[in-house]
């Protein structure tokens, strides 16, 4: 598939459904999108429509049924579970709607998880990472805490910088604001859309929220598997 | 993963869930120790009985006979003796392994009568260098692990009073009673020390030799306590009429039956190569130490049997644990798939955290089966043990050896049931592992 140097992400024709019990649910339905590099993307549609599918499959944690997708020039159908993990660690970063951070690492730890399988990074290299990104998310004085210490958006801050720390080129984040009151969710939001033009990051985020809609620079709407505009 | 993080991770989950942690823990402590002290109490009875073949009974850790004459000296000595001829070879291939024996020795023995006063009883006499005598009954190996069966023996050493006595023997206890010799003979009166002792010689003729009772000792087993008479080797061979031996038994420096085993094979290459009718076996053959290895054969597959019983237990108590975190830790699995951790990586980190599971039940498994063992040691507790004439004193030997064995194990068995049981979850797929509850916050 040809692709454009600009675009990061390219979802073509992509199918996908899911069986529960005797029915058989078809989450995306021949959906084709791209993403451009360095865009702030909100994917928004209704509970059921196929947001969290298609983060998943872009983000290389599910499989689609048909079509393609390309990730920074690798067609992710070529790529086995090894290549896969390779590619989430390096390019993609995660950020995660209940957060998900390991409760027994400190938020120092858990910003590092990452690095650690990245060999060519050193100790020190990785220290220095991990207080760069503790610094961009501003919770540096929390850094030795245990997440079960952090309020809600801190924790989220804490996910954020872990997602940032291996300076991927796409962040996905699956309803990164569902658990958070109104005034962190803005917030984060405003964290996000600083980090993008800072660091020129991809970001690429479902969400059904409404009101955060504004605030983006594209937004597409999802509906039954597939992209209304 | 270069880091120490992982590992620190892997430890910190085991604080997650104290109390099956800690029930985990227990239940493979318990094991290690059960298993430990079964195998302190077998290698302690492999100590003694290996003491007593080779120094109480004199068989030493190798015996060379003349070809056939485990089975056939007692019928026709003079075609199974090994010659005076033989001796002196034989003397000449244990002087070029110098470096391996400790000591080694002559004997000659014969069935005879013994008559003390009025009273005449059969006896199994076993010529012997008197300083030989000494030596064994003196032994580090025999003080540390069969002292039970010389303590009895009396103070007055054979080899002290033959220098001044050349005719001296010493009785074992049961003999004593039999011809009411049982006090100390040093108090006795002369008339109760002189005894004759009747037999054949090598030729199959009558003969007897005067002999002066010098000294008790005890055989330790019941088999020969009413019949042992141990005299010097040149009033046996005067007895008998001979300058040969039934039996030379080499004492090694080494103890260990693999040393034993293959001095034997060595030195009977060195037999077959200078034509000497002679054979040499190591105490581990049948013929010569089947108390010792039929015990051992009992003893090794009791605590095989039991130790794959309790190991076997712990695994599956271990798997249960393990199976209950896994369900409970789906989700975080997923958190580290997405965050680029490989399938094999995710189960590192379990098979990590069994690893410190079972580490620390191997150190505190070590450290309360010496202290427990310890304790039966201090107790004084004895047992009565079969082919014994003593109680034998109930103590554990846990060799560092074991120590190290048993730990590998117990870490492997938990490490391979880990491994075992994290891989099927582990190449779930990660958007499912993410669906799961709990275990991240």
């Amino acid at each position: 598939m040809a692709m454009n140097p600009e675009i990061l992400v390219r979802v073509h024709d992509v199918g996908k459904s899911y069986r529960l019990g005797e029915i058989q649910i078809q989450a995306l339905n021949g959906l084709s999108i791209d993403i451009q590099a360095g865009e702030f993307t909100a994917l928004i549609g209704a509970s059921g429509s196929g947001k969290s599918t298609l983060l998943n499959l872009i983000g290389c944690i599910d499989e689609p049924d048909r079509g393609a997708i390309v990730i920074d020039g690798q067609d992710v159908a070529r790529l086995d579970e090894v290549q896969k993990s390779e590619l989430r660690n390096r390019k993609i970063g995660f950020i995660f709607q209940s957060f998900n951070l390991i409760p027994v690492l400190t938020v120092e730890e858990n910003i590092e998880l990452p690095l650690l399988i990245q060999p060519e990074v050193s100790p020190v290299e990785r220290a220095r990472r991990v207080q760069a990104a503790l610094q961009d998310v501003g919770i540096a004085e929390y850094k030795s805490h245990y997440p079960d210490r952090l309020s809600g958006g801190q924790r989220q801050r804490v996910a954020i910088a872990r997602a940032l720390v291996t300076d991927p080129k796409l962040i996905l984040a699956d309803e990164p604001t569902a658990n958070l009151d109104s005034k962190t969710a803005h917030k984060i939001i405003d964290l996000l859309l600083e980090l993008n033009k800072k660091k020129n990051v991809t970001f690429f985020f479902c969400s059904h929220d409404e009101k955060l809609i504004g605030r983006v620079g594209r937004v597409v709407h999802i509906a039954d598997g597939v992209i209304k505009t | 993963m270069n880091s120490m993080l992982e590992w620190r991770l892997a430890a910190r989950n085991l604080k997650r869930n104290p109390r099956r942690t800690l029930s985990t823990a227990v239940a493979l402590v318990v094991a290690y120790i059960g298993v430990a002290l079964l195998a302190g109490h077998v290698i302690r009875s492999e100590k003694t009985l290996k003491a007593h073949t080779v120094y109480v009974n004199r068989v030493g850790h190798v015996s060379v006979y003349k070809k056939g004459g485990i089975d056939n000296f007692d019928i026709r000595p003079d075609k199974y003796e090994i010659t005076e001829t033989e001796l002196a070879a034989l003397t000449a291939l244990l002087q070029a392994r110098s470096g391996e024996v400790e000591r080694s020795g002559a004997f000659l023995w014969t069935v005879g009568l013994l008559s003390a006063g009025q009273r005449t009883i059969p006896v199994f006499v076993e010529g012997l260098e008197p300083d030989l005598d000494g030596f064994l009954g003196a032994h580090p190996r025999v003080k540390q692990y069969a002292e039970e069966m010389t303590s009895r023996r009396s103070p007055v050493k054979l080899s002290e009073v033959v220098a001044s006595a050349p005719d001296a023997i010493s009785i074992s206890r049961g003999v004593g009673e039999l011809i009411d010799r049982t006090r100390d003979l040093r108090q006795a009166s002369r008339a109760d020390l002189d005894v004759v002792i009747a037999g054949r010689t090598i030729e199959g003729d009558l003969n007897a030799v005067n002999a002066t009772l010098a000294t008790h000792h005890t055989t330790g087993t019941p088999y020969l306590e009413d019949m042992s008479v141990i005299a010097p080797l040149s009033l046996a061979r005067e007895l008998m009429a001979t300058k040969g031996s039934s039996r030379v038994s080499i004492f090694l420096n080494e103890n260990e039956r693999s040393a034993a085993e293959s001095f034997a094979a060595s030195l009977q290459s060195a037999f077959d190569a200078e034509n000497l009718d002679l054979e040499a076996l190591p105490f581990t053959d049948d013929r010569i130490g089947l108390y010792y290895t039929g015990t051992m054969r009992f003893l090794l597959v009791m605590i095989g049997f039991f130790s794959v019983l309790i190991f076997g237990a712990s695994a599956l108590i271990l798997v249960n644990s393990m199976t209950m975190s896994i369900m409970e830790r789906s989700r975080e699995m997923g958190t580290l798939r997405a965050l680029g951790y490989a399938p094999d990586r995710v189960r590192s980190l379990f098979v990590k955290e069994a690893f410190w599971l079972s580490l620390f039940a191997s150190v505190s498994g070590i450290a309360l089966s010496e202290a427990i063992g310890a304790a039966i040691g201090g107790a004084g507790i004895y047992f009565e043990s079969a082919g014994f004439l003593y109680p034998l004193r109930l103590r554990v030997l846990i060799e560092p050896w074991f120590h190290a064995t048993t730990a590998l194990v117990l870490i492997g068995i938990a490490t391979g049931c880990s491994a075992w049981i994290v891989t099927k979850t582990c190449k779930e797929r990660v958007s499912t592992l993410l669906l799961e509850s709990g275990a991240v916050i």
